[in-house]
């Protein structure tokens, strides 16, 4: 078919777009209140062709809207877990800050435990060491009480000797007398001690102090507190069962003495 | 110069016969009724463009019915110009789909076909001027088709000799 044919073919249908076209513009461009009406009943019933449209445009946002608010929500949440941290990771310094100002007669070099080490013997492993003036042998607490020794420092990080290790003992003083004894570990967070007269008078509760007589704890930091004592007749001394104050298993921050 | 004039004395004489027909329209009494502003009146022009679709190029009746429909326009209802003319051309267009078939089309096919785009013409005519489209109003504007189809058959039958059906 040939460009002309095809042209004849369509002159009546181009003719009736030409003239359509002339007559919407002649119609559109009057702006009495008829034409206002048609105009309205137009926008009309496009919005209601596109409804369909838009409902489907409108789902795929509201999906696209809620994956990103779940998303957001995760995030939140993280966050908010990450704040809640911080706030009681915050009370504890607090807390911690309150300590050492209440021992003023202590240099406590506040420490953070890295690891736990429970290979050879209890210990952690703190984040201060030679670089922050730490040596051998320097014992570490925490607000409760005593928490260990240092026995091996690095530049940047000591290990700590546990007071629940089973290797681990110190002078106390123990009852209205002060009376010296033995601390030593047992099991969890519990100990006995050795060397209590039976003639010394115990009560359930009462604390137990260091002793100081070793060179390396100073007297006066809390161990443990009493929790049974029996009085056995064939042996000359108490069986005086003890409970560790330090919390062992809740250990994050610690002090170092120096 | 004469050629020149004889070329275009198709046109203009059409021409006057629409504005005479136009004049007969405005002057020919309508039936009122229940709705505002619905008049049901026979529609000459449209009849007469029925007419010049059966005996000259389709095309031809389009550019026409066009000015045609502005000059009624401009006479009757200046605040919709462009109104009329859009309906005439679309109704022409589609007279010539009827002229085409002619032959092919049963004469009941063809009464429908002409009623229903005489139901278009005059449903959008009035859909413009009334408030509310009820179903009054399509009976009315139903009546109006029938009414201007039994017309065309009649000058069909008397004036064109069954050029139409």
């Amino acid at each position: 078919m040939s460009y002309t044919n095809t042209f004849f073919l369509n002159k009546r249908l181009i003719t009736l777009f030409i003239f359509l076209f002339f007559s919407l513009l002649l119609f559109f461009t009057n702006k009495s209140k008829f034409v206002q009406k048609v105009e309205k009943d137009i926008i009309d019933l496009v919005a209601f062709i596109s409804y369909p449209k838009l409902w489907y445009e409108n789902i795929l946002y509201v999906k696209s809207s809620n994956d990103l608010l779940s998303q957001n929500v995760t995030q939140l949440k993280l966050l908010n877990s990450k704040l809640t941290n911080y706030q009681i990771e915050n009370i504890k310094l607090r807390e911690m800050l309150d300590f050492k100002e209440t021992h003023p007669m202590l240099s406590l070099l506040p420490a953070n435990k890295v690891n736990d080490n429970f290979t050879s013997i209890y210990s952690i492993i703190i984040n201060v060491g030679i670089n922050d003036a730490i040596n051998k042998n320097q014992p570490v607490i925490d607000m409760n009480g005593l928490v260990g020794k240092t026995i091996k420092v690095g530049d940047n990080a000591s290990k700590v000797q546990l007071i629940t290790d089973k290797n681990f003992a110190i002078s106390v003083k123990v009852g209205n007398e002060m009376s010296l004894a033995i601390f030593k570990p047992t099991f969890g967070r519990y100990g006995y001690l050795e060397g209590v007269l039976k003639t010394l008078v115990l009560n359930e509760g009462e604390i137990i102090y260091t002793s100081g007589v070793s060179e390396i704890y100073p007297s006066d930091l809390p161990v443990a507190k009493v929790v049974s004592f029996t009085k056995d007749p064939d042996k000359l001394t108490q069986n005086v069962i003890v409970e560790i104050l330090a919390k062992i298993n809740e250990l994050n921050y610690v002090f170092v003495i120096q | 110069m004469y050629l020149l004039f004889n070329n275009y004395k198709k046109i203009i004489i059409n021409f006057f016969i629409v504005i005479l027909l136009l004049i007969f329209q405005m002057y020919f009494p309508s039936i009122v009724t229940s709705e505002d502003f619905l008049l049901i009146k026979f529609d000459f022009i449209l009849i007469y463009l029925v007419y010049l679709s059966f005996n000259y190029r389709i095309y031809l009746i389009i550019c026409f019915a066009f000015f045609i429909g502005l000059f009624q326009d401009l006479l009757v209802q200046p605040s919709t110009i462009g109104l009329f003319s859009f309906l005439k051309v679309l109704f022409v267009y589609f007279i010539g789909y009827l002229k085409d078939s002619n032959n092919i089309w049963s004469l009941q096919f063809k009464y429908f076909f002409i009623t229903f785009l005489l139901f278009i013409h005059n449903s959008l005519y009035h859909y413009i001027f009334i408030n509310e489209f009820n179903f009054y109003a399509l009976i009315y504007i139903f009546l109006e088709s029938l009414m201007n189809l039994i017309l065309i058959i009649l000058i069909d039958r008397l004036i064109f000799t069954k050029k139409v059906f």
